[in-house]
């Protein structure tokens, strides 16, 4: 049951909206949990199984972090300082102990469902090379949906636990309604327990501005997604999938295309589960934040995906930095490399970390692993080049101030975005270098591939208007806000007519092939 | 305690080419990304002997020299 699906739009969604609103207050958490569980069991099926288990261990160990804690501020605080120390440190052993076996169940259900099959691919390549015979064979999952969400969004709630900085919840249904709860299962956003759980435990009344306001959102992320999207797909299909058949000016207009794409359904389906959520007064976090206005790749990545970058440098690049590890890594790189760059390489080993943590997160495979390793090449030569830059050319810091400078980091950063998502599209390493490689053949062929001049006018026209969108956003304009204030028939105007934009321009039918949210894949 | 003038040249050491005044922000504005801040991490624990924990890099405790100070008096205690 997809988010753009009629099943969900027009009977899950109003159902479970119409059963949170009548219930009385403290049933609506029923509500709410009912749908998801029902949501995800139809997407799932028999998988729910790995849900209520990763739910479980994660309750009872936030239980039993948050009783330690509590036992430690009742007990510690009156002992003599030396036994004060040493209490301590077996409370701090304790609490490590549980987020290791946290963490170690979650991570091994994501490393089992998700990645298994492709480490025994790479043990048995390995193998092959030793004159032992041996080759390791593994029983293949089938990877739950929206595994890769909920598995880091329990590990954030643990984190957060032992940290300090929240409360553990209760009871078990609760901790399994903020990993369940449909609008951010499937696809993320990352959100954490202190931001979702107070309106999701404690809903707030029907409110009629946040319901509108959710809708439009809703139908904002459907546009991009039928009219956009899907119409992009026919032609970043056609060429990424039978790669070796195009070359120059097609491969440049595909790359281009799925850029288009991805954002639009990226982007679109996080207006759908944002909006969803809106309508039931639960504020999800925002993953995306005008891309396309980032003036390095660094930049990009702090607009794009949002909530997995935040994740990733909250609870992996800076805890691996400040560890002990990597200060007595530092210490040894400072006796050997001086005072410089002993600073700087552990730094740079925590991003590689992270880079490469953010390519296998999208998946098992040796592309995952080069789509990481190019940001983290790009951000490495963007700051060693650095002090050469600013030696060459004084100016520089002068010139960064100035609007045309600003738009040619811009377009830089949009080449190279496209590059990397070149390589993300492609169907495997080597389908990447070849297709890169093909940019200096020129194409003979018409450039219309599976769709007409017409589509690529609306597909023109939609980037457009994504693009307005955005600019406007940048600016610091809320277009929903400027809408609310406007007559009502105006309003009713814009809505009708993006509904009709829908129904006219959306790419379904016979002659399109729908095409599956990318990112419920990872 | 600890003085503004020896976070100042911290600062220095880790981005040479770095003039700021002990209030001017420094992490909304760009002057530091989030590479320079785990710089700055690893010189403060260096130089001040200090275990920083993850909690501690927070943006408000580097968004200014005096926040970065601040920080340093407050784990040296």
């Amino acid at each position: 049951m997809a988010y753009n699906s009629f099943p969900y739009l027009c009977i899950f969604l109003p159902l479970c909206w119409a059963a949170w609103a009548l219930l009385p207050q403290r049933y609506r958490p029923a509500a709410l949990l009912g749908g998801s569980l029902l949501f995800y069991w139809l997407m799932a099926g028999g998988y729910t199984v790995w849900l209520l288990l990763a739910a479980a261990l994660t309750w009872a160990l936030g239980l039993a972090l948050g009783r330690l804690q509590d036992l430690q501020a009742a007990t510690v605080p009156g002992l003599e300082k030396t036994a004060r120390k040493a209490a301590k440190q077996q409370f701090t052993a304790l609490q490590k102990g549980m987020v290791a076996v946290g963490v170690a169940g979650l991570l091994g259900l994501l490393v089992g469902l998700k990645y298994l099959p492709f480490l025994a691919r790479f043990l048995n390549a390995l193998l092959t090379r030793l004159p032992l015979g041996w080759q390791v064979t593994v029983p293949s999952f089938v990877q739950p949906v929206g595994l890769s969400f909920f598995t880091l969004m329990a590990m954030s709630y643990l984190f957060d636990v032992r940290r300090g900085t929240t409360r553990p919840a209760a009871h078990y249904w609760q901790v399994l309604l903020y990993l369940s709860f449909w609008p951010h299962v499937v696809e993320g956003p990352f959100d954490r327990w202190a931001q979702v759980s107070p309106t999701l435990l404690d809903p707030p009344k029907p409110d009629y501005r946040a319901f509108t306001f959710g809708v439009q959102r809703i139908l904002w992320g459907m546009m991009k997604k039928l009219i956009i999207a899907d119409r992009a797909n026919m032609y970043v299909k056609a060429v990424f999938d039978d790669w070796t058949k195009y070359s120059g000016g097609a491969v440049v207009v595909a790359t281009l295309l799925y850029t288009l794409q991805l954002y639009a359904e990226f982007s679109g389906c996080m207006d759908m589960v944002l909006g969803a959520a809106q309508c039931f007064g639960v504020p999800l976090a925002e993953n995306f934040r005008q891309p396309f206005f980032a003036r390095s790749v660094s930049d990009f990545w702090r607009r794009w995906h949002i909530t997995l970058g935040a994740w990733l440098r909250e609870y992996l690049f800076q805890p691996v930095i400040v560890s002990k590890p990597m200060m007595q890594f530092g210490k040894w790189c400072r006796t050997r490399f001086g005072a410089a760059l002993g600073r700087s390489l552990p730094v740079w080993a925590g991003l590689l970390l992270t880079w490469l943590a953010i390519g296998i997160w999208h998946g098992a495979g040796w592309l995952y692993v080069v789509y990481g390793l190019y940001y983290f090449l790009l951000q490495w030569l963007g700051e060693v080049t650095e002090p050469a830059l600013l030696r060459l050319c004084p100016a520089l810091p002068q010139w960064r101030t100035r609007r045309w400078y600003r738009l040619w980091q811009m377009a830089r950063t949009f080449v190279l975005v496209n590059l990397g998502m070149l390589i993300f599209r492609s169907n495997g390493a080597r389908a990447a270098l070849e297709m890169l490689a093909s940019l200096r053949r020129p194409y003979a062929g018409s450039l219309l591939i599976k769709l007409d001049v017409q589509d690529l006018w609306v597909l023109g026209i939609g980037a457009l208007v994504l693009l307005g969108v955005d600019l406007l956003h940048e600016r610091g304009i809320s277009i929903r806000e400027s809408l609310a204030r406007k007559p009502l028939p105006l309003r009713w105007a814009v809505y009708c007519g993006g509904m009709l934009a829908v129904m006219i321009f959306g790419a379904y039918g016979d002659n399109y092939d729908p095409a599956a949210f990318i990112y419920a894949q990872f | 305690m600890h003085t503004i003038e020896e976070i100042m040249n911290i600062l220095s050491e880790v981005k040479p080419d770095l003039t700021v005044a002990p209030d001017e922000e420094l992490v909304r504005t760009g002057v530091l990304d989030s590479v320079d801040i785990m710089s700055v991490v690893m010189a403060l624990a260096e130089e001040f002997d200090l275990e920083i924990s993850p909690l501690d890099l927070k943006e408000e405790n580097f968004h200014t020299a005096n926040a970065i100070l601040a920080l340093v008096n407050r784990l040296d205690d």
